[in-house]
């Protein structure tokens, strides 16, 4: 892959690839990409690696049954309460940029995902695990320490005490 | 004390002794924490405590104040009044507009609370025990002060760990559940 | 009414006298009239006025109806002592009573006629003759590991005037001496209670007086921490020595605790340790202070002298055990050594 541009151009793709190249460097995928540049011309290339996740991987538990060996991983490991704290695990279903992998790109069944979903989000809101670009944050209330309880009390219910006319 | 021999007198001093509490508050429940601080600043904790109106109680040092913690969206619907005593002088603030004028206001209100809000003719013990009470914002306390604390309270809740809080080999050598897909791109 | 009017005269103060009354109405089911109250108000105003001229003071023998031969004889009934009437007369009369009979005798011009004046200085002779290797025998036989500093400290301050003049006042002899003053000082009333003791040995002999001891005066130090009663100066020369005594050179105070360090209330936690093991520790506002008293805790510890350790024996249980055979002085403190049996365990570390 390679691309002509000019000098003006040239410059600002690169700085826009580099941060890029920097965002792949640290997640480390499968594809590294590698950029050659000469006088009038920069050459991208995308270069296989092998997977770091490799040597980490879990071996699933032993399955009798043909059909239940077909099961998502998660599934298969049977974690018992998988929380939002938990983010060791929930981090290996994000992107680089924090925004949640697809579907077909976590390996997980619909209702594993729907779980990792919003576990995901919950610990977004916590601040656990980095925030995706363009987050929503509705004011400073956002940016404060939060926690999820369970199961939630109730202390008292201000909402129905307080006038609506004073919130803000 | 005139009856009381030396070693009694020792005794004494140890029994009735003010201690020193250090109190961590980084992601704890402001309310949460609030109960467990005023029960050292009544001095509940000892033996000896009786009775509501009894001076024996503690120092608590609060350290990391500004790091408090409520359940999601309570730092937006949790609302405190002012009343100037003029006609139409009341106001309410949400607690984050008084986390982010003061970071220890919120924590400090809420072990008023506790230590019992009546009137000031009615609880004689609470300005006493109020002024026992030390908050500060960070980890930074003035040296004179942490020379006196002796012991520490333990956490109401855990302290959650964040992504950052982790270092990158203990992050990359955790079990992994599912492997890279094939042509794999980050977005 | 007519009881209260009776009464203000010998009152020695009127307050004392309307606080009585007005017990003495509340309590009763129809509670105060309103004429009693008229006239406790205009008395009480009476009494406030400066130039209220205060009572004099004066003894219970000025009234009508003080009749002492059975007074004598109520006292020596409540104690369940058979005394001889002559004998308690004897014993109540102090010295100063009898030099005074005698000058007024003189000014009235008649000196020769001789009263019977005997006084009771003779008898607490006796009485303080017994006393003294009684009391001392009774503590060897249940203090034992103690030096004989410790004995001769408690011997002393049972032996002391305030603690028998306050053992004589609870016995009721108080408005029973005859003395010059009309409250009797701790000296006098100290004085007939050794005189007492002295008529037992005279008449009811030595065991019985032994059983009367028992009863009365060394029933004083249950309850007491013998410690605090000694008053040791100087804890840690003292721990020092008798470590040395025993063999051992070293010893090593260490802070165990502190709060407050710098506040006016700073309190700190010494511990005494003899090889790595915590003999005592004490506590205070300075760490001298608690190194002093750690030094202390720990001799408190190695003499038994703890509350819980130190156990007498009062009553029926005491009369049978035979003292005599604890007579012989303990070591002092500059040669005292832990008993051989004891070592071991006296140095066990507290846990």
């Amino acid at each position: 892959m390679f691309a002509r541009v000019s000098n003006l151009a040239l410059k600002w793709t690169q700085n826009e690839l580099k941060a890029r190249t920097s965002l792949y460097d640290s997640v480390r995928t499968l594809k590294q990409i590698k950029i050659h540049e000469n006088e009038k011309q920069i050459v991208v290339e995308g270069e296989r690696i092998e997977s770091p996740r490799k040597p980490y991987l879990v071996k699933p538990p032993p399955v009798a049954d043909e059909k239940a060996s077909k099961a998502c991983p998660l599934c298969r490991l049977d974690l018992k309460r998988l929380d939002y704290t938990d983010i060791l695990i929930l981090r290996q279903f994000i992107n680089s940029d924090g925004t949640l992998m697809s579907l077909q790109d976590s390996g997980l069944c619909g209702r594993k995902y729907k779980l990792v979903q919003t576990l995901v989000n919950k610990a977004q809101k916590c601040r656990l695990l980095p925030r995706p670009p363009h987050y929503q944050v509705y004011g400073p209330w956002d940016n404060f320490n939060t926690y999820y309880d369970w199961p939630p009390r109730y202390r008292d219910q201000p909402m129905r005490v307080i006038r609506p006319e004073y919130w803000k | 004390m005139s009856n009381l021999t030396k070693f009694r007198r020792t005794q004494q001093w140890l029994t009735f002794a003010r201690l020193w509490y250090l109190y961590d508050a980084t992601y704890q429940d402001v309310f949460d924490s609030a109960i467990v601080i005023a029960q050292y600043l009544r001095g509940m904790n000892k033996p000896i405590y009786d009775h509501v109106r009894q001076d024996v109680g503690n120092h608590v040092v609060v350290i990391n104040t500004s790091k408090v913690s409520m359940p999601v969206d309570e730092w937006k619907w949790r609302m405190y009044s002012h009343h100037s005593r003029y006609g139409g002088g009341q106001t309410w603030a949400a607690a984050h507009e008084l986390h982010s004028k003061d970071p220890t206001i919120v924590l400090y209100k809420a072990v008023y609370k506790e230590v019992g809000s009546a009137p000031r003719a009615v609880n004689l013990i609470r300005s006493p025990t109020m002024a026992r009470l030390h908050l500060f914002p960070d980890a930074c306390i003035p040296p004179e002060i942490k020379a006196n604390i002796c012991d520490q309270i333990r956490q109401v809740q855990p302290v959650l760990k964040s992504l950052k809080d982790y270092s990158e080999e203990e992050v990359e050598k955790f079990p992994k559940i599912v492997d890279y897909p094939e042509d794999y791109v980050v977005k | 009414m007519a009881t209260i009017l009776r009464n203000v005269n010998a009152a020695k103060n009127i307050r004392d006298l309307l606080k009585k009354s007005i017990e003495h109405c509340t309590r009763s089911e129809r509670g105060l009239k309103r004429w009693q109250v008229d006239t406790l108000r205009v008395m009480y105003w009476r009494a406030q006025s400066y130039d209220a001229i205060p009572h004099p003071e004066r003894h219970r023998r000025e009234w009508q109806n003080w009749n002492y031969k059975s007074e004598l004889f109520a006292f020596s009934q409540r104690l369940s002592e058979k005394f001889s009437e002559e004998m308690l007369r004897v014993c109540f009369t102090d010295k100063s009573y009898v030099e005074k009979e005698d000058e007024q005798r003189k000014e009235l011009g008649m000196p020769e006629i001789e009263l019977r004046t005997e006084n009771n200085s003779e008898l607490a002779a006796i009485g303080t003759n017994k006393l003294t290797p009684f009391i001392k025998s009774y503590l060897r036989y249940f203090l034992k590991n103690v030096p004989e500093e410790c004995i001769s400290a408690v011997h002393n301050y049972l032996m002391s005037d305030t603690v028998l003049a306050d053992i004589a006042s609870k016995i009721g002899c108080t408005q029973l001496i005859l003395c010059n003053a009309i409250n009797p000082s701790d000296e006098v009333k100290a004085q007939v209670l050794r005189a007492l003791i002295g008529a037992l040995m005279k008449e009811k002999g030595e065991k019985h007086t032994e059983k009367f001891i028992i009863d009365f005066i060394l029933t004083y130090i249950n309850d007491q921490d013998i410690m605090e009663v000694w008053n040791l100066p100087q804890a840690e020369i003292a721990l020092s020595n008798v470590l040395k005594n025993n063999g051992i050179t070293e010893y090593e105070p260490r802070l165990l605790r502190e709060s407050g360090r710098n506040t006016i209330y700073a309190c700190f936690m010494v511990g005494m340790y003899v090889d790595k093991k915590l003999i005592g520790f004490g506590s205070g506002e300075t760490v001298s202070i608690a190194r002093e008293m750690a030094a202390y805790d720990a001799l408190r510890r190695m003499f038994k002298l703890t509350p819980a350790s130190t156990l007498f024996k009062f009553g029926k249980d005491a009369y049978n055990i035979d003292f005599g055979s604890s007579s012989q002085e303990y070591s002092l403190l500059n040669e005292w050594k832990l008993l051989d049996l004891d070592r071991k365990h006296q140095l066990k570390s507290i846990s």
